[in-house]
């Protein structure tokens, strides 16, 4: 009987809501904090266009930023400026570490060719050879 | 007049809902944030060997290109535009898929110009669903 009438008193009970925010609000400082945006910064370029542009597993990527000055090539790799000739030591090592590698070569639109054909014959003499051509997917040629 | 300050001097403002409205933000942003997605043109560079790969030279298309963006296919001029058209055409002929196609950019050429070049003949390759062979070659000099 007295069991009945505390079930009765029970009926409504309230459920604190007022640290909801709080616990969301960690939530969102905690993915904030851990999520990693973008490890390098790169070249400024202008990126070509391409109709047939795929995915690329990012997993086993890495970046060469091809870009210009003049008829000069400048090519970046994790940020640091590199002369064209020392391509093909970076990408041993990073070859050695990761056999999967994938190159993607972030190349300005208007890089004269005999840049990018250079970077291309130090990718072969690092047996580098799978290479992803970053380019911007899109739907028609305008 | 102090009376009336006395009985509006706690307000409760509704707390429930906060949660709700962080949650939604929470939301809003896991989806309106992209995280950066690779896309590219993915092409497999010859191995370097020292022992030169014989081909029979009819079935090497060369595809040229010079530093205006002009193309021409075996010395015809073509509007790359038209090129995946042309390069299907080609495939679909006898003996098409015994075909290697060969870009050949001069030196001063744009990056821009062998890559719409090439997405041309990838499409073509995805159209006839046949197994790609595109190679990239040394720049040439310009005329």
């Amino acid at each position: 009987m007295r069991k009945h009438y505390q079930k009765l008193e029970q009926g409504s009970p309230q459920i604190q809501t007022s640290t909801t925010s709080d616990i969301v609000f960690l939530l969102l400082i905690f993915f904030m904090v851990t999520t990693v945006f973008r490890q390098e910064q790169g070249l400024r370029i202008d990126m070509p266009q391409a109709l047939s542009s795929k995915k690329v597993a990012t997993k086993h990527i890495s970046h060469v930023w091809v870009g210009y000055d003049g008829d000069r090539g400048v090519v970046s790799i994790d940020d640091r400026i590199v002369p064209i000739g020392s391509i093909r030591t970076i990408i041993e090592q990073k070859k050695r570490v990761d056999p999967n590698l994938i190159v993607s070569i972030m190349a300005d639109r208007n890089t004269p060719y005999s840049i990018s054909n250079d970077v291309f014959g130090q990718l072969i003499k690092a047996n580098a050879l799978h290479v992803s051509l970053s380019a911007k997917k899109i739907n028609e040629i305008k | 007049m102090f009376k009336r300050k006395k009985q509006t001097g706690s307000p409760d403002i509704p707390t429930a809902s906060l949660g709700d409205i962080t949650f939604l933000m929470l939301i809003f942003f896991l989806v309106t944030s992209s995280f950066s997605t690779e896309m590219g043109l993915q092409i497999v560079l010859p191995e370097e060997s020292k022992e030169t790969i014989t081909m029979l030279s009819k079935n090497i298309v060369h595809v040229r290109i010079n530093k205006f963006g002009d193309v021409r296919v075996e010395d015809e001029p073509v509007d790359w535009m038209k090129l995946s058209d042309k390069a299907v055409e080609m495939l679909e002929k006898p003996n098409g898929d015994s075909l290697v196609f060969s870009i050949i950019p001069t030196r001063m050429a744009k990056y821009d110009y062998m890559i719409r070049v090439f997405d041309q003949l990838k499409i073509a390759y995805e159209k006839t669903q046949m197994k790609e062979k595109i190679s990239l070659s040394p720049a040439e000099d310009d005329e």
